[in-house]
């Protein structure tokens, strides 16, 4: 939020050569934000500003993000309630504890902690998905799967949970485009309840264009009634 | 857990409907733009620190964290004298990398606080109490605070990160009513007062951004002189066969006639002139 006559501040030397003023949509990054920035590697920290900002106002990448992961400790911390069984309010090296995924990946980043496969892509889920991916539950296991999926995938360094991801994906994609033309709109109700946020999307997607088609083949009125003003209002007498 | 109360504000808006609006998070009967006041001391105290301290010292909203007064509570809400509205008096703080020091502005908020924004800021100041302790103690013992990696390092990270946590949700929040509000104004139709079940959920600030954008729009439309909130589908004929909904009276003047709109009366309209009353459910389109 820098108004135009003012001179942008030049940061004095830093460790490595970043750019003094990064402009992202409303705010910019200033010194103090650089702080605790600096043990990172340089391609690191773009990739990340790149990814992270495009979505910053994003609902469901902040809902993604809540998302516990279980990690270990490397450095200890002081003056934080994060572990549940330390008396004290602090963190021991080598703790073993379940953090949010946004702090995660920022301490993951500073080579604070490491983080181990969540429990959303354990063998049990991973056995489930093989016999038959389009009953599996997976809005019980997160309901941003896909997304989330994707976000630890490169954190914890595990291949097979993209092709996991990409496997199940495939075969619920085709299920629920079939049902979401075929099935009455009483029976999909419980098959509904096992889709994720994005699978819920598609669906809704593809009943919407079956409408769509449906009202374009039977014609009928073009301009409506704004939906958000709700149903129709009693007339005032 | 750390930075975890505004995620309960985006929550709330995600369990919501798409496309509507819920009661803004903030108590009714409040009559001062939060965010203005807001943003309007920061940039103050900024220009300050840049005139008459160190450049370096001035910080963006970023780093700003609101803060309660000496006795680390929230100050009573105090009644003002001019406006009779509630007012709470919120030192603001700055904090800097190299040294922590510390400049107080006062802020008036003549605003009552809801209780979940409440516990936002209440978080908010305790992680930025335990974020100036730390650093106060690694200075203490000597340590160079930039380069530094102890336990103490670590823990302020975290408070650190769960202070841009916060801000993130918030803005979030704010962002995303914005553009709903947005949508509104070009769903229902420009310059059109709302309905009152939807008015009643804006915030001040929001009410005033709708009437702002709505504004805009309808300037910038009136420089291009060009309509560009129609259907983007070119019809088929320009004119098509609608049915008043509810009295509109007789005094209006469309483009190519002047027709006294009575209930339940059938007219030929020209479809950009019909559109807008359409929009706002106060005539039907018939088909033929």
């Amino acid at each position: 939020m820098r108004s135009s006559g003012q001179k942008p501040i030049t940061i004095p030397a830093f460790p490595f050569n970043f750019p003094s003023q990064i402009t992202i949509p409303k705010f910019t990054i200033d010194k103090f934000f650089l702080l605790f920035w600096f043990s990172e590697p340089k391609e690191k920290l773009r990739d990340k500003l790149r990814t992270k900002m495009a979505n910053y106002y994003n609902i469901d990448d902040i809902l993604t993000e809540e998302e516990f992961v279980p990690v270990v400790f490397h450095k200890a911390a002081n003056g934080v309630i994060i572990d549940p069984s330390s008396e004290t309010n602090s963190v021991e090296q080598g703790a073993k504890v379940e953090l949010p995924l946004w702090l995660a990946q920022e301490l993951y980043l500073r080579q604070a902690v490491s983080i181990s496969v969540p429990a959303c892509f354990n063998q049990k889920t991973r056995l489930e998905i093989q016999a038959d991916a389009a009953c599996v539950d997976l809005k019980s296991r997160s309901p941003f799967f896909y997304e989330f999926g994707c976000k630890i995938a490169p954190l914890v360094g595990d291949k097979t949970v993209e092709v996991l991801l990409l496997s199940a994906f495939k075969i619920r994609y085709k299920e629920i485009l079939t049902k979401a033309y075929t099935v009455a709109y009483t029976a999909a109700s419980k098959f509904l309840t096992l889709l994720t946020k994005e699978e819920t999307n598609l669906y809704e997607a593809a009943q919407s264009s079956m409408a769509a088609f449906k009202k374009w083949r039977m014609g009928g009125p073009r301009l409506q009634r704004a939906s958000v003003l709700g149903r129709k209002r009693k007339p005032i007498e | 857990m750390h930075g975890r109360k505004a995620y309960e504000l985006v929550k709330e808006f995600a369990s919501g409907e798409k496309g509507h609006l819920k009661i803004f998070n903030v108590e009714e009967g409040s009559n001062v733009n939060f965010w203005l006041v807001l943003s309007g001391c920061i940039t103050r105290q900024r220009n300050l620190c840049k005139r008459r301290l160190n450049p370096v010292l001035a910080m963006s909203p970023c780093s700003v964290i609101l803060h309660t007064d000496e006795s680390g509570k929230f100050p009573e809400s105090r009644k003002s004298s001019s406006s009779g509205a509630h007012c709470i008096v919120v030192p603001v703080i700055f904090y800097t990398p190299g040294m922590m020091k510390c400049l107080r502005g006062v802020l008036f908020l003549p605003f009552i606080w809801n209780e979940l924004f409440e516990r936002v800021i209440e978080e908010c100041n305790e992680h930025h109490n335990a974020l100036q302790s730390l650093i106060r103690k690694m200075q203490e013992e000597g340590l160079e605070v930039q380069t530094a990696r102890t336990a103490d390092h670590y823990g302020a990270l975290i408070h650190h990160l769960s202070l841009i946590r916060n801000k993130r949700c918030l803005m979030a929040y704010v962002y995303n009513r914005a553009e709903i509000i947005r949508d509104l104004a070009w769903k229902v139709g420009l310059l059109h007062e709302l309905p009152r079940e939807i008015q009643e959920k804006f915030s001040d600030s929001e009410e005033q951004y709708f009437k702002d954008h709505s504004k805009s729009l309808k300037l910038y439309m009136s420089q291009l002189s060009l309509d560009v909130n129609v259907d983007m589908v070119p019809p088929k004929d320009p004119y098509i066969k609608v049915r008043v909904l509810e009295d509109l009276g007789s005094g209006i003047i469309l483009s190519d006639k002047f027709a006294n709109f009575a209930r339940h009366s059938m007219h030929f309209l020209k479809r950009t002139d019909a559109e807008q009353y359409i929009a706002r459910g106060l005539m039907e389109e018939l088909t033929s």
